[in-house]
């Protein structure tokens, strides 16, 4: 299925952008989470997820749909 | 009252909102770059006392962004300057600068004092500390941070609202604005904004941004809204407070063989992991049994305490402290190592 990706933060420079429309095989969180740390060194950055600009619980296991909006967030240090 | 008479005719302020902010009290965590933008408005609004609370010195490389300060400044407490200049712009407002940094010890007590609490740090971990000390103490928070273009803002802990934990449940740091760089618009404009919840807390109009986080985007002009929830975990109780935010860090000692005679020794380790050790003064005491058998031990004597790898002699020391005991060290060396030291030492 096809979601769209936005990334903030730090991850902006890993992934390389800040937003992208990427065809998954991925079904949930977990395994879109899998599926993007296995191709990006992004696990030694802390964020949270939200879907359709909800957060999600990082225990939870949430089933994703077409054209679900991800953001991956990051809390920032800076001020 | 005519310096205020451009917002009394608001009708969301009026006579009374300009009263509210006159008895308001908001305590400014942070006199970098966020509290350089919103200290300014917050004063000149009328609003009855600022606290600022910052144990930093400025710096050269601060002056692009931190608008308060002049190069004549460098070297000179951010809280210090800050007071100078907020009271020469508005006398009205009153100024209690802070030159220490805010800490587990000192957070409580400044917080009870005030109405509202502004988190313009840079690091995290100082930003749990606000979070939790506010829940304690039951004020809200106005949080704001910064990576390089992006900032975010919300409201912790607003009429018993989601906190800081509930957004980020992990701790883990990330880059400040001195590792990833930052331009001081991009954070002017996200101190604003926090200066902007400031004030709608205090008049009670508008939306507050509880449950909500802000991200701007100062080089796309964007902004996106993600909502969260309240978490019951975890229970922020004075409990939890202590055990995060007031306990020391144990410092594990570097053995040398002057220590065999300044004090005892104890082995916290199971009767059955090896080497077992021969000492002048040494005792036995596996970790589980220490609580009985502390009860046998002269709580001024001085002990070095010893495990396999240092984790349970960190353990069995900040368990001594809490019973009284006052010369008590953790030894950085495991039960192996001595063995080799020892041995050495023998030799020599």
């Amino acid at each position: 299925m096809e979601v769209t990706l936005k990334y903030f933060g730090q991850l902006v420079d890993v992934m390389g952008s800040h937003e992208e429309v990427r065809s998954v095989k991925a079904q949930n969180t977990q395994e879109l989470l899998e599926h993007l740390q296995a191709q990006y060194a992004i696990s030694h950055i802390p964020f949270q997820l939200a879907i359709n600009q909800k957060l999600v619980d990082a225990e939870e296991n949430v089933n994703l749909n077409e054209g679900d909006v991800v953001a991956l967030l990051p809390p920032y240090a800076g001020g | 009252m005519s310096r205020y008479q451009r917002q009394i005719i608001l009708p969301q302020i009026g006579q009374n909102g300009q009263q509210r902010l006159a008895e308001s009290r908001v305590l400014v965590i942070g006199a970098g770059g966020l509290g350089c933008a919103l200290l300014p408005y917050l004063a000149a609004s009328g609003l009855g006392t600022l606290g600022i609370v910052d144990g930093d010195r400025i710096e050269e490389s601060n002056l692009h962004r931190q608008v308060l300060y002049s190069a004549k400044d460098v070297g000179r407490f951010k809280a210090e300057i800050a007071k100078e200049r907020l009271e020469q712009q508005n006398p009205d407002c009153v100024i209690e600068g802070t030159t220490e940094f805010l800490s587990g010890k000192n957070a409580l007590a400044l917080f009870a004092d005030f109405d509202v609490i502004v988190d313009a740090t840079d690091r995290i971990s100082v930003r749990y500390l606000i979070n939790d000390a506010a829940v304690l103490t039951q004020k809200p928070v106005v949080y704001g941070s910064i990576h390089r273009f992006e900032g975010q803002v919300s409201v912790f802990n607003y009429q018993n609202g989601p906190t800081y934990r509930c957004l980020f449940p992990q701790a883990v740091e990330a880059p400040s604005c001195a590792e990833a760089g930052v331009l001081g618009t991009a954070v002017g404009l996200i101190g604003m904004l926090q200066a902007q919840e400031v004030m709608k807390i205090i008049l009670g109009t508008g939306r507050v941004l509880s449950g909500e986080l802000l991200i701007y985007n100062c080089l796309n002009a964007t902004q996106e809204r993600f909502q969260f929830t309240k978490k019951e975990t975890p229970q922020i109780t004075e409990a939890f407070y202590k055990e995060k935010h007031l306990k020391e860090a144990i410092q594990a000692l570097n053995f040398n063989p002057e220590l065999l005679e300044m004090g005892i020794f104890i082995d916290v380790r199971q009767p059955d992991e090896q080497p077992r050790l021969q000492m002048p003064r040494l005792i036995e005491i596996p970790l589980g049994e220490l609580e009985t058998a502390q009860q046998q031990l002269d709580p001024d004597e001085t002990f070095y305490v010893f495990c396999q790898s240092g984790k349970r002699a960190k353990i069995a020391v900040e368990q001594m402290r809490d019973w009284g005991f006052t010369g008590v060290k953790a030894l950085q060396e495991g039960a192996r190592e001595l063995a080799n030291a020892l041995r050495k030492s023998q030799v020599d």
